[in-house]
C-alpha cells in the first residue's frame, strides 16, 4: 500500500520539467508574433500536444492566419495553406493522379500530392466551400491518410488541421456537416483584441522590423510530449465528471441538463469526452501537475463540446448560445456533485 | 519508520473524522432545535392542560440522545476517504491531486511512472496541511435555535413553571390541588390535637408533616406531579409509622397480631376501642374504690368486679402482663391487704392505657392516610366538576374515641360547623359562564318573529320580446394584398438584419417566404 514515491523518479520528473518548459517555449514564441489571445495561445497549444484538429472562428483581421503560420514556424513542421473557395473541388486538396510523360516518351499516372500532404494545413474560410469538397478532409482529419483512386496513403506526423470560419458572412457559405465538426479537438472563438492590445499590434506590424517566430521544437519532439502526455493518470472521479457533462448535454438523458433539454437537439458525442480528457491532461502537464482535474475538465468544456452541440428550433430562435448550455450543464452538474462540505 | 505516504492517510483519516462531526453537528443540531421547540411546546401546554412534564428527567434523556446522536452520527456520517480526500483537495486547491493519489495508491499500477509522479506531488502538497483547516468545524445555525429553545425552557421553569391560564383545565387542576391542601391542613390540625388530648405519639408527630404538605400544596405553583410526588412521600411516612405501631402491638401481647388494624378485629376483642375504653374507665374507678373503703362487704365487692373485670379481659385478649396484675390485685384484696394491691392496679391500668394510645395512634394513622389516598385520587383525575364537589364535601376524619378532655387548641370549624367551605370553580359566576356540568339558563334573545320573504309568481311568468336581427354577408379575402415596402421600412430592416445576425437557414425561409408573396402579386 505503501512505497516511497520519490524514488528514481528522476528520468520521469525531468520529462515532465521538460515537458512544460517546452509549453512556454512555444508561448513564448507565439507571443512574440501574436498580440494578446493568451488564452487562445494556450488553448491552441493544448490541441497540438494533444493531436487534435482546431476550428477557428473569428471576424476577418484577427490574425488568425498568421497564428496558424507562426506555430508551424515554432514546431518546425511542413505548412500549407488552403483558401477554400466554393468551386474548390477535393482534388485540389487531397491531390490527384495526373497523366505524365517520361523521357521515353511513356505515358503513365502519377501521384500529385494536394496541399493536404503537409503538416499543418490550415484551412481557411473552410466554411466557403460545397459539403463535397469539405468532406475531403474527413478522412485526413480522422485517419491521418487519404485515399485517392483507391489507394490509401499515408500522411506525415505530425498532422494537423487548423480551420477557420468568419461566423458573420454566411452569405454563400456552406456550413460544416455534424462529422467533419466532430472530428475537430477544439472549436475556438478569436475574441477582439482590446485597445491595448490594439496598440500593441500597430507598434508590432507597422514597425521597420516584423516580428518573426524562431523553432523550438520539431515533429519528433511533438510526438514525444504527445505520447508523455497520454501517460497522466486520470481518477475516477475526474473520468466521470468528463462522462456525466456529456451526458447531461444529451436531452434524451436522464441526466440532462434541463437547458440541454430545451435547446439542444444532439449533444457531444464521445469524441468530445475523449477530447477532454486528452486535452485536460496536456493541461495538467504543463500546470505542473501530473494528475487531470476537474478544473481542468471546466476549463476546456467549452471550446472541446461548444462545437458538438446541435441546437434544436428553439434553440436557434431563441438564439441560444452552446456556450450558454454548458454553462447551464456545468453548472448543474457542480451542484448535483458536491462533495461534503465542512 | 513511517512510510511518506502514511502522512496522506492519516491527513484524510482526520479530514474523514472532522467532516463526519461536522455533519453530524449539523444533524444534530437540526434536530435538537426541533425538539426543544416540541419541549418548550410542551411545557407551554402544561399551563394550558394539566399534562405531567418531569423536566428533569426530559433534560436528561436530551442530554444523553444528544450525546449519543453526536457520537453515533460522526462515525455514520464520515464520508468515504475519496470524498474528503476531494474536499481537502477542494479546500486547498490543490486540483484532485489529494484524490486522484489517493485512487493511484489503491490501483496496481501506482509504480508506473507518472502515477509515481503524481503520487510525491500530492505527499509533497500534503505537507503540512491541517485537517482543520480541510474541515472546519462550526457551530451550525441551527444550535443558536435549540440554544434559544433552551433557554426558553429554563426562563419557564424558573419563572412561569406551574402557573396555569385562568379558567383552563390547567387552572381547575391548580384549584383542585389547593382545595386539597387547604383540606390535608385542616386534617392534620385535627390529628394535632386529637394526639395531644389522647396522648398518641405517632399521630403527633406525623400530624405536622400533614400541615406542612398542605401548606406546600397551596403554594402558587405547584403541579399535579409534584403534588402527587408530595403526597405519595408523606404517605410512605405515615407508612413507617403504621408499621412501626404495628410492631408495638404485635409486642404488646398475645392477643393482638402484628399489623392488625382494630376496626376490623371482633367487638370482643381488647382492640374494640370502646370496650378497652370502658375497662379502663373501670380500672380507673376501682383504684379510687380501693382507698375508699375498705370494708369486707367492699373488699368482696371490689374482688368480685375484679374479677369480672378480669373475665372481661380475658375475652378481650388484653396482653397478658395486665390480667396478671390484676390477678395479683384481686388476691391481695381478697386477703385483706388493700395496700398491696394498689401498685398492681397501677401496672395494670398502664399497661391498658398504653395499649389504648397504640389503638389511638393506630387508628388515627389510618385515617390520615386514607385522607392522603383520597386527594391523591381526586388529583389524579384533574379539575373536573365532579371531584371538584368531591373536594367541597369532603370532611376530616372524625376520631372515634372522643377526647376525654379538650386540647390546648380548640378544634377549627368545619363545613358542618357552619364555616363555610372552600369556594369551588364556578362560585360567584354569572349565568352562562359556569364551568360546572350543569348549564344555565339560556341568554334571553329578542322579541319579534321571522319573517319569510320571497317573490311571488311563477317561473316563466310575464311578457317577454325576442327580435331576430338579419343583415347581409360580405364576399371576399381577409388579408390586403402586399404593398411596396417603404423605403425608410426597408431601411430600417437592412439595418435590423445587419445587426442581428440570422441563421443561414432562416434566411432562406426568409427569402422564400418574399419570393412567394412576390408570385402572388
Amino acid at each position: 500500500m505503501s512505497q516511497p514515491p520519490a524514488a528514481d523518479l528522476g528520468d520521469i520528473s525531468r520529462e515532465a520539467a521538460e515537458f512544460r518548459a517546452r509549453v512556454a517555449a512555444i508561448h513564448a514564441e507565439l507571443s512574440r508574433v501574436i498580440v494578446g489571445q493568451q488564452d487562445l495561445l494556450d488553448l491552441i497549444t493544448y490541441a497540438v500536444l494533444s493531436g487534435g484538429h482546431v476550428l477557428l472562428e473569428g471576424v476577418p483581421g484577427l490574425g488568425k492566419t498568421l497564428l496558424v503560420r507562426t506555430l508551424a514556424q515554432t514546431l518546425d513542421l511542413r505548412f500549407s495553406r488552403i483558401q477554400f473557395t466554393p468551386d474548390l473541388m477535393p482534388a485540389d486538396i487531397v491531390g490527384t493522379n495526373l497523366v505524365m510523360q517520361d523521357d521515353s516518351g511513356r505515358r503513365r499516372f502519377e501521384f500529385q500530392p494536394g496541399p493536404v500532404f503537409s503538416q499543418i494545413v490550415l484551412a481557411d474560410e473552410i466554411n466557403r466551400a460545397t459539403p463535397k469538397t469539405q468532406s475531403a478532409l474527413l478522412e485526413a482529419m480522422q485517419e491521418h491518410a487519404v485515399t485517392v483512386a483507391g489507394e490509401s496513403r499515408r500522411l506525415d506526423e505530425p498532422f494537423f488541421v487548423l480551420a477557420t470560419q468568419n461566423p458573420i458572412e454566411m452569405e454563400g457559405t456552406y456550413p460544416l456537416p455534424e462529422a467533419q465538426l466532430d472530428r475537430f479537438l477544439f472549436k475556438l472563438r478569436v475574441p477582439f483584441p482590446g485597445l491595448a492590445d490594439l496598440q500593441a499590434i500597430i507598434d508590432r506590424t507597422t514597425g521597420p522590423e516584423q516580428p518573426a517566430a524562431s523553432r523550438v521544437l520539431d515533429g519528433a519532439a511533438v510526438l514525444e510530449m504527445q505520447a508523455l502526455a497520454r501517460r497522466v493518470p486520470v481518477a475516477t472521479h475526474v473520468r466521470e465528471y468528463a462522462a456525466r457533462l456529456v451526458m447531461a448535454t444529451h436531452p434524451e438523458s436522464e441526466a440532462a441538463a434541463d437547458t440541454a433539454r430545451r435547446f439542444v437537439r444532439y449533444g457531444a458525442s464521445p469524441r468530445g469526452m475523449q477530447a477532454l480528457i486528452l486535452a485536460g491532461k496536456v493541461r495538467a502537464l504543463s500546470q505542473g501537475r501530473f494528475n487531470v482535474a476537474m478544473e481542468d475538465i471546466r476549463a476546456l468544456a467549452m471550446p472541446a463540446l461548444r462545437h458538438r452541440l446541435i441546437l434544436n428550433f428553439e434553440g436557434e430562435a431563441e438564439g441560444a448560445d452552446p456556450d450558454d448550455v454548458l454553462a447551464a450543464a456545468l453548472g448543474e452538474l457542480d451542484a448535483s456533485a458536491a462533495v461534503p462540505k465542512a | 519508520m513511517i512510510p511518506e505516504t502514511q502522512v496522506l492517510y492519516d491527513f484524510v483519516r482526520r479530514v474523514r473524522q472532522r467532516l463526519g462531526l461536522a455533519a453530524a453537528l449539523r444533524t444534530v443540531a437540526r434536530s435538537s432545535a426541533g425538539v426543544a421547540l416540541l419541549i418548550l411546546a410542551w411545557a407551554l401546554t402544561t399551563m394550558i392542560v394539566p399534562l405531567p412534564f418531569p423536566l428533569s428527567a426530559v433534560a436528561a434523556a436530551v442530554a444523553g440522545g444528544v450525546l449519543a446522536a453526536l457520537l453515533g452520527l460522526s462515525w455514520a456520517l464520515r464520508p468515504s476517504p475519496l470524498a474528503a480526500a476531494k474536499v481537502a483537495d477542494g479546500r486547498f486547491g490543490l486540483a484532485d491531486r489529494l484524490s486522484t493519489a489517493l485512487e493511484l495508491l489503491s490501483a496496481p499500477s501506482r509504480g508506473e511512472g507518472l502515477a509515481r509522479l503524481q503520487i510525491a506531488d500530492a505527499l509533497e502538497h500534503a505537507q503540512g496541511l491541517a485537517a482543520r483547516d480541510a474541515a472546519p468545524i462550526a457551530v451550525p445555525r441551527e444550535a443558536w435555535l435549540a440554544i434559544g429553545a433552551g433557554l426558553a425552557i429554563v426562563l419557564w421553569a424558573h419563572f412561569l413553571q406551574g402557573w396555569s391560564l385562568p379558567g383552563l383545565p390547567a387552572a381547575r387542576t391548580a384549584a383542585m390541588i389547593h382545595a386539597e391542601g387547604r383540606a390535608l391542613m385542616e386534617v392534620g390540625r385535627q390529628l394535632e390535637s386529637t394526639a395531644r388530648a389522647r396522648s398518641l405519639p405517632e399521630a403527633r408527630r406525623v400530624a405536622p408533616r400533614l400541615q406542612d404538605l398542605g401548606r406546600r400544596l397551596q403554594g402558587p405553583r405547584v403541579s399535579r406531579q409534584v403534588a402527587l410526588g408530595l403526597l405519595r412521600e408523606t404517605e410512605r411516612e405515615i407508612q413507617d409509622a403504621q408499621a412501626h405501631v404495628d410492631r408495638r402491638l404485635s409486642g404488646a401481647g398475645p392477643g393482638v397480631a402484628r399489623g392488625t388494624n382494630p376496626a376490623r378485629l371482633a367487638p370482643t376483642a381488647p382492640t374494640d376501642p370502646s370496650r378497652l375504653h370502658e375497662a379502663i374507665r373501670e380500672l380507673e374507678a376501682l383504684t379510687g374504690q380501693l382507698h375508699s373503703d375498705s370494708t369486707p362487704q367492699a373488699r368482696e365487692d371490689l374482688a368480685e368486679r375484679l374479677r369480672n373485670l378480669s373475665q372481661s379481659l380475658e375475652q378481650m385478649g388484653a396482653p397478658a402482663a395486665s390480667r396478671q396484675n390484676l390477678a395479683a390485685a384481686r388476691r391481695e384484696v381478697e386477703e385483706g391487704r388493700t395496700g398491696g394491691a394498689s401498685p398492681a392496679l397501677g401496672d395494670a391500668l398502664q399497661d391498658l392505657q398504653s395499649l389504648e394510645r397504640m389503638f389511638g395512634d393506630e387508628q388515627s394513622l389510618g385515617e390520615a392516610k386514607r385522607q392522603l389516598q383520597q386527594s391523591a385520587d381526586r388529583i389524579a383525575q384533574g379539575g373536573s366538576a365532579k371531584a371538584n364537589t368531591k373536594v367541597t364535601a369532603q370532611q376530616a376524619p372524625e376520631p372515634t374515641v372522643p377526647p376525654t378532655s379538650p386540647g390546648p387548641n380548640p378544634i377549627a370549624g368545619t363545613s358542618e360547623d357552619g364555616t363555610p367551605p372552600p369556594p369551588g370553580p364556578n362560585q360567584g359566576s354569572l349565568p352562562g359562564q359556569g364551568r360546572g356540568p350543569t348549564m344555565g339558563a339560556p341568554t334571553p334573545r329578542l322579541g319579534g318573529s321571522r319573517v319569510e320573504e320571497h317573490l311571488a309568481g311563477r317561473q316563466g311568468e310575464g311578457t317577454s320580446t325576442t327580435r331576430d336581427l338579419l343583415a347581409p354577408g360580405r364576399a371576399g379575402v381577409s388579408q390586403l394584398p402586399a404593398q411596396s415596402v417603404p423605403a425608410d421600412v426597408a431601411h430600417q430592416n437592412d439595418r435590423a438584419l445587419s445587426r442581428d445576425p440570422l441563421p443561414a437557414a432562416y434566411l432562406t425561409i426568409i427569402r422564400r417566404y418574399f419570393e412567394t408573396l412576390g408570385g402572388q402579386r
